[in-house]
């Protein structure tokens, strides 16, 4: 029965051409928005590095430029800043923090952590004056108490870094693939890739992974720098005991302007940040989604009607296979038999485009099989749906015709 | 071997009821070779129709080798379509997206059959009707005569033993009509019951039996 159905499609072909490339321009459109919700999901389920439960973050805001070149100038020229109480304002914010009960960790970052923002910068190596693209993130000491920021080689920042001769960094894994194939990448040295600065890096330590957008983040080479403790800080990640609210942000705002008052300062859950992070990069995938629901419905819609008129047009052939022996449900299952093989050829020819997409690898790592696979999958799944979703009506109808009335349909 | 008991039949089309068969009863033996004639529009379709199980009757009983066709289920009827009758239209009703041997094959589909032994009777049946050498030919490249050759073929295909032909002759000229007569009698020797549908006396003739109907009615 499979063999003499495909005969009948094979044999309609050219009546079904038009029908056909409206499916394969679907299939098309719908493996678009499998593939990216696949990739989402994949970079979903990729570590970050980051910990949000029961993490605040404070932006601090209102520092005037004369302090910050002042800053600036004393870090460059290595001396220490006399401020009040010869404590540098960021030692004054760790004590002032690490007064509020359940404070676990207080740590200094630069770009803010659930943010659209990244820096990048272009580092390379200095044996091999190989170069990268790579983004950086400047984190004191106390960041790598982070539960999720996990080493998996050397160490993260701490005391004995001070004053070394060269400053010490950290990469993410894909840096580290990267850059040093097949290599151990701890004690190798880093340089800025501007041949004025002097400036060279040392790794000391390996991370699985840190983006500081987040779970949907591209993943990319990441460079970690070390928080300069007299610098002035910007932004302060606090990890708070399990269990805490938000009515800590008040507390929280008391120790702040204990430091600083003439600063201003927006204290935010972690937790908060994350999930606008996550509606704002889902927007993209949203909007796709909805076009293509609307597009899928215009060609159902189409389809139904093509179904239809096809299906009535062949009435009489229907009733004929009733008169020798067909039952209605064998009329019925051949409508949609016909309907699903239809589409699979559809599908074959649109799959055989779209192989190219991983067999090439023209899209690097955006497309690997599994994604190609999943997103074929789906879209099969989806596509086929529809057409059956379409064909039940018009077979439902054509089954329920007695042969005779079958055999002489106008 | 067929017997209907008070046949009636009525069609109701915008308001206008039309009585098409009205208290038929009428029996064919095994072996017999059955003419129903009549005027136009008198109700022979409607007759074998019924008799082939293609459409119910409002009421009155159906008796098939002895056995009364009461409440059958869809798929008994199919059965009984595909075993026991075979159909020959006037206008042919080939597909004509399929070869001719695919065609002929079609009855074989419904049945549970190696492809092989389909392809096999499919074949045999051809030979039979003497189109052999037009089994990879689509219908519509055949003549008419051929076209209703290849449609005996299918309806004998599955060897029923009632064979229903619809003015089998109808869309043909005297000469392909004679052709096809010819083959029906030959299965009519064969053993096959025939019950035919015809305007033709000529052909009426070669039956055993005519059965007239007029205006929904048998008359003798
Ligand atoms: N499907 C139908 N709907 C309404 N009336 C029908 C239908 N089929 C047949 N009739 C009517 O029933 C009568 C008998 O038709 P039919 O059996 O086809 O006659 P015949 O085959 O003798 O020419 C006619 O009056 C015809 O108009
Ligand atoms: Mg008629």
């Amino acid at each position: 029965m499979i063999h003499h159905i495909f005969k009948l499609v094979w044999q309609r072909k050219s009546r079904h051409l038009l029908l056909s490339l409206e499916m394969l321009l679907a299939f098309l459109v719908v493996f678009v928005l499998c593939a990216v919700a696949g990739r989402y999901y994949q970079l979903y389920q990729l570590p970050t590095g980051l910990s949000h439960q029961f993490h605040w973050q404070v932006s601090i805001e209102g520092q005037d430029r004369e302090e910050l070149l002042q800053h600036e100038a004393a870090i460059n020229s290595k001396t220490q800043l006399v401020d009040a109480g010869n404590i540098p304002v960021v030692e004054q914010y760790q004590r002032a923090l690490q007064a509020i009960p359940g404070m676990k960790h207080v740590s200094f970052i630069d770009i803010p952590l659930y943010d659209m923002s990244r820096q990048s910068t272009t580092t390379q190596r200095s044996d091999t004056q190989q170069r990268l693209e790579v983004n950086v993130m400047n984190v004191s000491d106390g960041f790598f108490s982070s539960p999720n920021l996990r080493l998996v080689a050397g160490r993260g920042f701490n005391q004995t870094d001070n004053g070394a001769a060269h400053q010490p960094v950290v990469i993410d894994q894909r840096m580290a693939e990267q850059l040093f194939p097949g290599e151990d990448p701890i004690g190798k040295l880093l340089q800025e890739d501007s041949s004025t600065s002097m400036t060279s890096f040392q790794i000391v330590g390996v991370v699985e992974a840190l983006r500081n957008q987040g779970e949907l983040m591209t993943v990319s080479p990441t460079l970690i720098t070390r928080f300069n403790s007299q610098s002035l800080p910007s932004i302060l990640i606090l990890q708070l005991a399990d269990g805490t609210d938000r009515s800590i942000e008040q507390q929280i705002m008391q120790q702040l302007k204990q430091v600083r008052s003439d600063w201003r300062y927006t204290i935010e859950p972690l937790t908060q940040k994350r999930q606008s992070m996550l509606r704002t990069m889902m927007i993209p995938l949203i909007l796709l989604a909805v076009l293509s629901a609307f597009l899928l419905s215009m060609v159902a819609f189409g389809l139904f009607g093509v179904l239809w008129q096809h299906t009535n047009a062949r009435i009489p052939e229907l009733g004929l296979r009733r008169a020798i022996g067909a039952t209605a449900g064998n009329i019925y299952w051949q409508i949609i038999a016909e309907q699903l093989m239809l589409n699979l050829f559809a599908i074959a020819i649109a799959l055989l485009l779209l192989v190219q997409l991983p067999l090439t690898g023209v899209l690097g790592n955006l497309m690997d099989w599994r994604l190609f696979l999943m997103a074929s999958t789906a879209a099969t799944l989806i596509i086929c749906l529809i057409s059956l979703v379409c064909a039940l009506y018009p077979a439902w109808r054509a089954s329920r015709l007695t042969p005779t009335e079958a055999l002489h349909y106008e | 071997m067929i017997k209907l008991s008070a046949i009636s039949k009525n069609y109701h089309t915008d308001k206008v009821q039309t009585r098409a068969l009205d208290n038929i009863n009428l029996q064919v033996d095994a072996g017999e070779f059955v003419s129903i004639m009549g005027p136009s529009g008198c109700g022979k379709s409607t007759l074998l129709n019924i008799i082939g199980l293609l459409d119910r009757p409002a009421s009155g009983q159906i008796e098939i080798n002895g056995q009364l066709l009461g409440n059958y289920s869809d798929s008994q009827v199919a059965k009984l379509r595909n075993q026991t009758f075979g159909f020959i239209f006037q206008s042919f009703h080939l597909i004509n997206e399929l070869r001719v041997i695919d065609n002929v094959e079609l009855p074989l589909l419904y049945r549970k059959m190696p492809a092989t032994e389909r392809r096999a009777k499919a074949k045999a049946a051809l030979e039979k009707v003497g189109l052999t050498a037009r089994m990879e030919h689509f219908p519509n490249q055949l003549s008419g005569g051929q076209q209703q050759r290849v449609a005996i073929a299918r309806a004998m295909v599955g060897e029923p033993q009632i064979l229903l032909a619809d003015e089998p002759t109808g869309n043909l000229d005297s000469q392909m009509g004679a052709e096809v007569m010819s083959q029906l009698l030959a299965l009519n020797q064969a053993g096959t019951t025939i019950v035919m549908v015809t305007h033709n006396e000529q052909e009426a003739k070669h039956s055993n039996r005519i059965v007239r109907v007029f205006d929904g009615q048998l008359v003798q």
